[in-house]
C-alpha cells in the first residue's frame, strides 16, 4: 500500500461488500464470503484486530478501522437468490486478485461491473438444462421413455415459469408452490392426453428439478463450520421449500386427481 | 441399472447447466453424479441399508468435490451440489405427499422417515469429509512449512 495514492476507504468497502453480496447471491457458503471479505479488508491495510464481519444469509455487516484511522461500518441486505457458479468462480478469483494487488476504487468498480454484467449462459441452455434434469430423473425412478419426454416438456415449463415469476412473486415459498402446482397440472394434462404413462414418475422427475439441493448442502456446510445462524436459516428455508413443492403437487392431485 | 446410471448422468449434467457451471466442469459434474449413483447401488446391494448406502455415496461425493475443486481451482460447493443430486430423496418426497393426500398413512410414514434418513445420511457424509479435509489441509500446510524451513536451513548452511 503506497501512501501516494489516496484511497477512499468507504467506497472501497462498498465495493468489497458488493463482491460479498454477489457471492452470496450466486450460492456461495457464508464462511467463504466471510473469509473473502476479511482478507480483502486486511489487504487494504485495515487493522486485522478491528475487522468485524458478520454474515447471515440475508445480511452482511462489516466494521473496519481504515488505515487513516476512520471507523467505517456498512450493512448490506441481501434478498436475491440466483445460483450462478461460473460467476462465483470469477468473484472468487477477483477477491484473490484484490488481496494481492489492492486496486483503486475505480479499477475495483470496473472489475466488479465487468463480472456482474458479463454473459454467462445462453438463454436456451438453461431450458435445455431444466429439461435434462427432469427427463434424466424420470427413467431414473422407473419411468418409460415417453414419460421422460413429458418430463422434459415440464422441465422447460418450470424454467420458463421461474423466469416469468421471478420479478412478480417475492415470497420464495409461494413462488415454489405456484411452480410446483403448475408442473403438477401439466403432468396430469400430459398423462390425460395419453402422452405419458406414469404420472408419479413424471412428477418425481419434475420434483428433482425444484428440490432445494443447493440450500441443503450449503446449510450443512455452514453449520459445520460453526455458522449456526445461517445454517439454520438455510435449512429452514430448504425444508419449507420442500414442503411447498409437496403442497403444490398435493393440491393438483386433490383438485384434478379425480380426472384420472 | 444402466438406465438409472444414464439417467443420473443426464440429470446431474442438466443440474450443472441450471446452476451455470462453466465449460468442461459440467461434464465432470455429470460423471460425478453417475459414479455417485453407481457407488450407492453397489453399497445398497452390499448392506441393504438406506442410511449406510447414502452415507458411503455422500462420502464419495465429498471427496470427489474436494479433488475436483483442487484440479479445477474452483470452490468445492460447485461439485458437491451437482454430483450429489441423484442422492436427494425426490421420490420419497413425492410418495410421502401422495400417501398424505390419499390418506395412506403407512406410505406417508414410511416415505417420510426414509426421506429424513437419507437427508441425515447425506449430511453426515458431507460433514465427515469436510472435517477430514480440514485436518488433511492442516497437515499438508504443516509439511510444507517444515519442508521450506528445511530447505532454508540447507541453503543457509
Amino acid at each position: 500500500m503506497s501512501d501516494s495514492k489516496k484511497n477512499d476507504y468507504e467506497k472501497i468497502l462498498q465495493c468489497i461488500l458488493d463482491i460479498g453480496e454477489e457471492m452470496l447471491v450466486c450460492g456461495g457458503e457464508v464462511s467463504r464470503v466471510q473469509d473473502s471479505i476479511f482478507r480483502m479488508c486486511e489487504s487494504y491495510g485495515a487493522d486485522p484486530t478491528r475487522i468485524n464481519v458478520f454474515i447471515i444469509t440475508s445480511n452482511i455487516q462489516v466494521t473496519i478501522q481504515a488505515p487513516d484511522g476512520k471507523i467505517i461500518t456498512q450493512i448490506r441486505c441481501v434478498v436475491r437468490n440466483n445460483p450462478n457458479f461460473a460467476m462465483m468462480d470469477k468473484l472468487n478469483d477477483l477477491s484473490r486478485y484484490v488481496c494481492s494487488v489492492n486496486p483503486t476504487e475505480e479499477e475495483l468498480r470496473a472489475a466488479i461491473d465487468k463480472i456482474i454484467h458479463g454473459a454467462y449462459q445462453k438463454r436456451w441452455l438453461k431450458y435445455l438444462g431444466g429439461a435434462m434434469v427432469t427427463a434424466g430423473f424420470t427413467p431414473f425412478f422407473g419411468g418409460t421413455l415417453r414419460d421422460a419426454m413429458c418430463a422434459g416438456i415440464i422441465g422447460v415449463l418450470i424454467i420458463f415459469l421461474e423466469r416469468f415469476l421471478a420479478n412478480k412473486e417475492k415470497n420464495e415459498i409461494v413462488f415454489i408452490f405456484f411452480i410446483s402446482a403448475a408442473a403438477g397440472m401439466a403432468a396430469i394434462a400430459l398423462v390425460k392426453l395419453g402422452l405419458g404413462n406414469n404420472l408419479d414418475k413424471i412428477m418425481i422427475g419434475s420434483i428433482m428439478l425444484m428440490i432445494p439441493g443447493l440450500h441443503m448442502t450449503n446449510s450443512i456446510r455452514d453449520m459445520l463450520i460453526g455458522d449456526l445462524g445461517s445454517g439454520l436459516l438455510r435449512l429452514t428455508n430448504a425444508l419449507l421449500v420442500a414442503g411447498a413443492i409437496a403442497c403444490g403437487m398435493a393440491a393438483t392431485i386433490i383438485v384434478f386427481g379425480g380426472l384420472l | 441399472m444402466i438406465i438409472q446410471l444414464v439417467g443420473a448422468f443426464i440429470g446431474s449434467l442438466g443440474f450443472g447447466i441450471v446452476v451455470k457451471i462453466k465449460g468442461k466442469q459440467i461434464l465432470y459434474a455429470g460423471i460425478g453424479g453417475m459414479i455417485t449413483w453407481y457407488i450407492y447401488l453397489m453399497s445398497y446391494n452390499a448392506v441393504e441399508s438406506y442410511f449406510i448406502a447414502n452415507f458411503i455415496a455422500s462420502v464419495f461425493v465429498g471427496f470427489f468435490a474436494e479433488v475436483m475443486a483442487r484440479v479445477n481451482k474452483t470452490p468445492t460447493t460447485i461439485f458437491l451440489t451437482a454430483a450429489a443430486i441423484p442422492l436427494f430423496p425426490g421420490g420419497r418426497l413425492y410418495y410421502a405427499m401422495y400417501g398424505l393426500v390419499t390418506e395412506n398413512n403407512q406410505l406417508f410414514v414410511q416415505s417420510a422417515t426414509t426421506a429424513a434418513t437419507i437427508a441425515i445420511a447425506i449430511s453426515i457424509g458431507f460433514m465427515s469429509v469436510t472435517v477430514c479435509m480440514k485436518y488433511v489441509n492442516k497437515f499438508i500446510r504443516l509439511r510444507q512449512t517444515q519442508m521450506e524451513k528445511k530447505l532454508k536451513d540447507t541453503i543457509d548452511k
